[in-house]
């Protein structure tokens, strides 16, 4: 063996996950997505992206050390880029803030999550992402708040009107 | 009073995806690692040496000493190669041939005599990576020895570069 010890490329490191960081990151994606084109590009973007990321002069010691649970952070944001994109476009489309916002939570029900899941994929991309981060993965509000890129106020402003826009829909929404 | 919202918690929940999928990103993925990709910026200091043959130069410092080709090749007109860089654990070594397209270049590679310079290289295994040398041409001037700085030796590769290989003590 005769390696250069001085610092291995950390990047060396994903090729060795891959095979076992492989179904974590597209399973994560698509049940997110569901739509396996879309969560085969995403996993892409992560993976590339993590090279990128371990590869950074600054990269935290926990970065130049990947592992799933990591791969599964940036897979979060890759998500949340997707979901920006198409909230852009949707914002060409029609306007979807400034709905008024007369419910009260807490909401005394219980969901039933296929027809849940079914109702995400029809909310707007800003809503879906609001709630799936926060719900889906369980993310506490300010964490939801980093990976939007949004303050913490207008995350719960924005999980405020996703979570009434889901009330609406499920409860009588068109199908 | 239990969130409803709660009940839409995902388990992680591992797919494997296409075959044909997994295969093609393994190879992006390799190919984005393993030649190096311009994202990366060089440390801030950074050898450059000349070779007369960069291609067998940058096969034998991968081969013996462990190096990784980052980045493209710069291929001058004539086929010499221009620049071509390589990985040893972070940092970088910078390769060129000389070429007759730039005459006024003042640069060749390593003339038998007085070396001007020495490159040190930490390697995990001196012996090893010594043995491995001289099989592949280069001339030992120093075995390996236990030095008060680590296990060291001193060689000569077959395009004329000196090299002192070290294992600091642990």
């Amino acid at each position: 063996m005769n390696a250069p010890r001085a610092r291995p490329d950390p990047a060396l490191g994903l090729l060795e996950l891959y095979e076992e960081a492989l179904p974590h990151v597209y399973g994560y994606l698509l049940a997110r997505c569901r739509d396996a084109a879309l969560a085969e590009d995403l996993t892409a973007e992560t993976f590339l992206a993590a090279v990128a990321s371990v590869r950074a002069p600054d990269a935290a010691a926990s970065v130049t050390a990947p592992s799933v649970p990591w791969l599964i952070g940036v897979a979060r944001h890759k998500l949340a880029d997707h979901w920006r994109r198409v909230a852009r476009e949707e914002r060409g489309l029609r306007r979807l803030d400034g709905e008024p916002e007369p419910v009260t939570d807490p909401w005394e029900t219980t969901l039933d999550a296929i027809r849940a899941r079914a109702v995400l994929d029809r909310l707007g991309a800003h809503h879906r992402s609001a709630l799936t981060l926060r719900y889906l993965d369980g993310l506490a509000v300010p964490e939801v708040a980093r990976v939007l890129g949004r303050t913490v106020h207008a995350t719960e402003a924005l999980l405020v009107r996703a979570r009434a826009a889901f009330r609406r829909e499920y409860q009588g929404g068109s199908p | 009073m239990t969130d409803p919202f709660d009940s839409l918690h995902l388990p992680d929940s591992p797919v494997d995806p296409p075959g044909a999928f997994a295969d093609r990103l393994r190879r992006a993925l390799a190919d984005a690692i393993l030649t190096g990709a311009p994202m990366i910026n060089a440390p801030a200091l950074s050898p450059y040496l000349v070779v007369a043959d960069a291609r067998s130069a940058l096969a034998w410092y991968s081969e013996v000493l462990g190096a990784r080709p980052r980045g493209e090749r710069h291929v001058n007109a004539d086929g010499t190669i221009g620049h071509a860089e390589l990985d040893f654990g972070g940092a970088v070594l910078m390769l060129a041939e000389p070429s007759p397209l730039y005459p006024d270049v003042p640069v060749g590679p390593p003339t038998p005599g007085p070396f001007s310079h020495t490159l040190h290289l930490e390697v995990a295994d001196v012996d090893a990576t010594v043995a491995t040398a001289r099989r592949r041409g280069a001339t030992v001037e120093r075995a390996p020895a236990d030095e008060p700085y680590g296990r060291a030796a001193v060689i000569v590769d077959p395009f004329g570069h000196r090299w002192m290989l070290n294992r600091p003590p642990a």
